[in-house]
Parts: structure tokens; C-alpha cells; sequence
């Protein structure tokens, strides 16, 4: 379940194995060599989503209608407001 | 001549001509009294009787005007009706014949949504059990509200501040009047169009119960309880409940309180990120510090017997190792994992070559290479491999016996 192979695990299943494999490493349970791999892996699952999080930019798009479709366009709210 | 000679009418003549005189005399009229005998026809056609203590009157409400009654009509309800009295000419009854029919005391708004409420709970739709447990962090918000309202700029300025990651796409609905339940129907039916949509938001800022209505509309609430994705409400202010809150998965008191209960915040989550990360870390230092531990223990314990020269040289020789392991596992920790791993695995191989050198062997059994701690792991007939310092040996197990 390393990210990056399948699908890419969503934040909360990220965390929540991450939660496991430092439970499991406190636990002291594991042989040297396995908690070795659980330590790559943890290590790689942080990276992963601190690697998602920084990659992305403020996204604010509102839906306008082309025709039949809907389009997604940049939203601009300094727009005049009501109410 | 007889009386009967003065003008004789048909019932049909005297009928139209009382139905004339009454239709004549009278502007349409406002009436008030309370409902008895109602009936909503399959047809659509409303009838019943209107009474107070000493009279009553005979009404009926086409289905062309009772399409835009917001309520439903019930019996011993005090009503106020409008329209124009008639004579129904095949039972020569006068009749009211009503355009518009609100109720006395309390709002229409209020009787219809306590009627909806009613009707829309026996079926289930507010039950707890139906609703859906929201992501905890969704990446993509689907936002069905007025693209100029306080709300949409109150999310907004909220997301600003604790996850730029998030993706906000809002859906331009009609909040308020005439086809704006249509409208936000159709923006969260949009969304679950897509594949890509964590949750959705739909709401607007305060206002009167019929600046709210859309969010009391029985197209609303279906739209809501039939979505596949998570939907949170966000509608008014704290103290205005709708329908469309008791449907929703999430209630939100406010836009603002929706997008704070969606919208997570980054800084906590590379916080929990952190912690994780230093704690497994701290867990890998303390599991190699034991290791360590037990493997001088070990080596320490065999090489007491040993001439004290040796004894000092292989000191010597096991700190080196340690040493070097120390500075790698250190490196490692804070950098390079893949050094630690090699590192370790090399702490791994180097420790039993020093035991073996002194003349004892690891049994393995065979195929699973589990190293043997106890006879209890081995019968008779189960193949070993016997792992000396400069080679391996393959063997089989002839019996086995256990110390008393």
C-alpha cells in the first residue's frame, strides 16, 4: 500500500496508516528488519502528502453555462456583492 | 285570470337569474370561518365547507388555483378565502368559488412546513440512520449557492484562511423566489454528475422564513436526501431551521460554520503529519538502541572466557562497528533511509559472522529459513541449514529431544 503504486490513497487513509505503522514501531513488536520497512513506508506516506499538499495553488472556480455544458472558470468574488 | 297567469319561469330561468343577481351584487369577497368537509378530488378540484357558529357556505377551489396553494387544506383549520360567490345551477346552490385560501392565525409558510415536515419524517428522510459520514479531508468542494451572496464570500474567506489545497467549485443557484428549489436541485444533481466531488455545500445567508423557503421546498429536500455525496446545510442564521437541515448529512448553523466543519486546516493536519513522523522516528532510535544493547550484551557475555588480549581487541573491533552503525543510523534518521536500512542491514549480517567465529552456528529450518530457538520448532525428517562462519551446511533432523 505504498503511494504512488494503484491509486493514490486519499489524505485520511494516508494518515490513518501512518497512525498504524507509529503505533506498531512503539509497540515494540516488530523485528529490526520489519520495522525498518514500516519506517520507509511511513516515511514515504508523510512525504507523499506533504509533497500533494504543497503542490497545490488556491482554487476557486464557478460554474458558467456554454451552451449545453457547464464550464468551470476562475472565480473572481471581488465581484460586486449583495445581501 | 289566475295567479298562476302572472309569469311562470322554468327552474333553469329562475336558477340563471338568482345566479345573475348574486354574481352582480357582489365584488369578489374575502371570507373567513372555519374548514369542515373538505375534499381534494383526484380531479384536483378542492371542495368544502367554510362555517362559524350560525352558517355556513359552500366552497370550491379549482385545481388551476390550487396549484400555487403552498399548504394543504385541513379540516378545523380557521381559513381565510378569496374569491367570487355563484350559484352551482344543477343543485341551486350558491357557492364560493375561491382563487386564494390562506390560513388565520399562523403563516402559510408555517403550516406548510410543519406539514411537509410531517409528511417528508414518515417517510423516513430525517432519520439519522441515512445519513452519510462526511470525509474527513475532502479535496474538492462542490458549493450550491448564489455566486454574489454573504455566503458563498463568507466560505471563501474562510477556505483563504486554513487550506489553499482545497478546490472550490461553486454551482450558481437562485437562493430565493420563484424556481429556486429547480436551481439548487439542479446544482446538487450536477454535482453528483461528477466523480470528483468530496462533498457538497449548499445554503445562503439569513433572511425572513420566505426569503428562505427554497430550502423548505420538498424538491430541495428530495434533491438532498438522493444525493450520493455527502451534503452539508448552511442555511440563515443559528436560530432558522429548514428542511433542508434536518435532510442534509451536516447540519451547519451558518455558512461560515460550514465551511470551519469542511474546510480542514492545513496547519493541523502537517502538525499530525509531524508528530506521526517524529514519533516513529524517536521508535526506530530506541528499537536500534536495544539492538545495540543486546548485541554487546551478548558479545561481551561469550568473549569473557576468552584471553584478555582478545577480549580487548574484539572491544575494540565491535565499538568500531557500533560507531560506524551509530553515525549511519543517525545520518539515516535525519536523512538518508535507505543508508540506515543498508546500514542495519549490514549491523544484521555482521553480528552473528562475529558470534560464529567463535564456533557456534545459526539453525535455520528449511524452506521457511526460520532460525531455530527451540526443539520444539523441529521434528524428525524436517531439513535445516546450519550456518557456520565460513559456510552452510545442509541437514536433516534424526530425532528429537528435549532437556528435562
Amino acid at each position: 500500500m505504498t503511494p504512488g503504486k494503484k491509486k493514490a490513497p486519499d489524505f485520511e487513509t494516508a494518515l490513518i496508516r501512518l497512525e498504524e505503522i507509529t503505533e506498531l514501531l512503539e509497540s515494540g513488536n516488530t523485528k529490526l528488519e520489519e520495522a525498518l520497512e514500516l519506517y520507509t513506508e511511513g516515511v514515504e506516506i508523510a512525504a507523499f502528502c506533504a509533497g500533494k499538499l504543497s503542490e497545490a495553488e488556491k482554487k476557486i472556480s464557478v460554474l458558467k453555462k456554454k451552451g449545453e455544458e457547464l464550464l468551470e472558470v476562475s472565480f473572481d468574488d471581488s465581484e460586486e456583492v449583495e445581501n | 285570470m289566475t295567479e298562476f297567469e302572472n309569469k311562470t319561469y322554468t327552474v333553469t330561468a329562475i336558477t340563471r337569474l338568482i345566479k345573475h343577481t348574486l354574481e352582480e351584487s357582489f365584488e369578489p369577497v374575502w371570507v373567513e370561518g372555519e374548514l369542515s368537509n373538505y375534499i381534494h378530488h383526484s380531479s384536483g378540484h378542492r371542495y368544502m365547507t367554510l362555517k362559524d357558529e350560525n352558517a355556513s357556505l359552500r366552497v370550491v377551489m379549482w385545481r388551476s388555483a390550487g396549484q400555487y396553494l403552498r399548504f394543504e387544506p385541513e379540516n378545523g383549520m380557521q381559513i381565510r378565502v378569496h374569491g367570487e360567490l355563484t350559484v352551482y345551477e344543477k343543485s341551486g346552490q350558491y357557492q364560493l368559488v375561491a382563487r386564494q385560501m390562506i390560513p388565520v392565525g399562523v403563516g402559510e409558510l408555517e403550516v406548510a412546513f410543519r406539514q411537509l415536515h410531517e409528511k417528508l419524517s414518515k417517510e423516513g428522510l430525517f432519520n439519522p440512520e441515512r445519513k452519510k459520514r462526511l470525509p474527513s479531508y475532502p479535496m474538492k468542494i462542490g458549493i450550491v449557492t448564489s455566486p454574489t451572496g454573504a455566503a458563498i464570500r463568507d466560505i471563501i474567506q474562510i477556505a483563504r484562511r486554513r487550506n489553499d489545497t482545497i478546490h472550490l467549485i461553486i454551482y450558481p443557484a437562485l437562493v430565493q423566489g420563484d424556481g429556486s428549489a429547480k436551481s439548487i436541485m439542479a446544482g446538487i444533481e450536477y454535482f453528483n454528475s461528477r466523480d470528483d466531488i468530496d462533498v457538497i455545500i449548499t445554503g445562503r445567508g439569513g433572511g425572513s422564513l420566505e426569503d428562505l423557503w427554497a430550502f423548505n421546498e420538498e424538491l430541495t429536500v428530495r434533491a438532498i436526501v438522493a444525493s450520493k455525496i455527502p451534503v452539508v446545510s448552511a442555511v440563515g442564521h443559528e436560530i432558522d431551521t429548514t428542511l433542508s437541515d434536518l435532510a442534509a448529512d451536516l447540519r451547519a448553523p451558518t455558512p461560515s460554520a460550514a465551511a470551519e466543519l469542511v474546510i480542514w486546516d492545513k496547519q493541523d493536519f502537517i502538525a499530525e503529519l509531524k508528530g506521526l513522523v517524529d514519533r516513529a522516528n524517536y521508535s526506530l532510535e530506541k528499537a536500534i538502541h536495544f539492538m545495540r544493547e543486546a548485541l554487546h550484551t551478548n558479545i561481551t557475555r561469550g568473549i569473557y572466557r576468552r584471553p584478555e588480549a582478545l577480549i580487548y581487541e574484539r572491544h575494540q573491533r565491535l565499538d568500531n562497528v557500533l560507531r560506524a552503525f551509530d553515525f549511519a543510523a543517525k545520518n539515516s534518521l535525519d536523512f538518508h533511509k535507505n543508508a540506515l536500512s543498508l546500514a542495519v542491514s549490514r549491523l544484521e549480517s555482521l553480528s552473528p559472522l562475529s558470534i560464529l567465529e567463535r564456533g557456534y552456528a545459526v539453525i535455520r529450518r528449511l524452506p521457511d529459513a526460520e532460525t531455530i530457538k527451540s526443539v520444539r520448532q523441529v521434528k524428525p525428517g524436517q531439513e535445516l541449514e546450519i550456518i557456520l562462519n565460513d559456510g552452510k551446511i545442509l541437514g536433516e533432523t534424526k530425532s528429537v529431544s528435549r532437556n528435562k
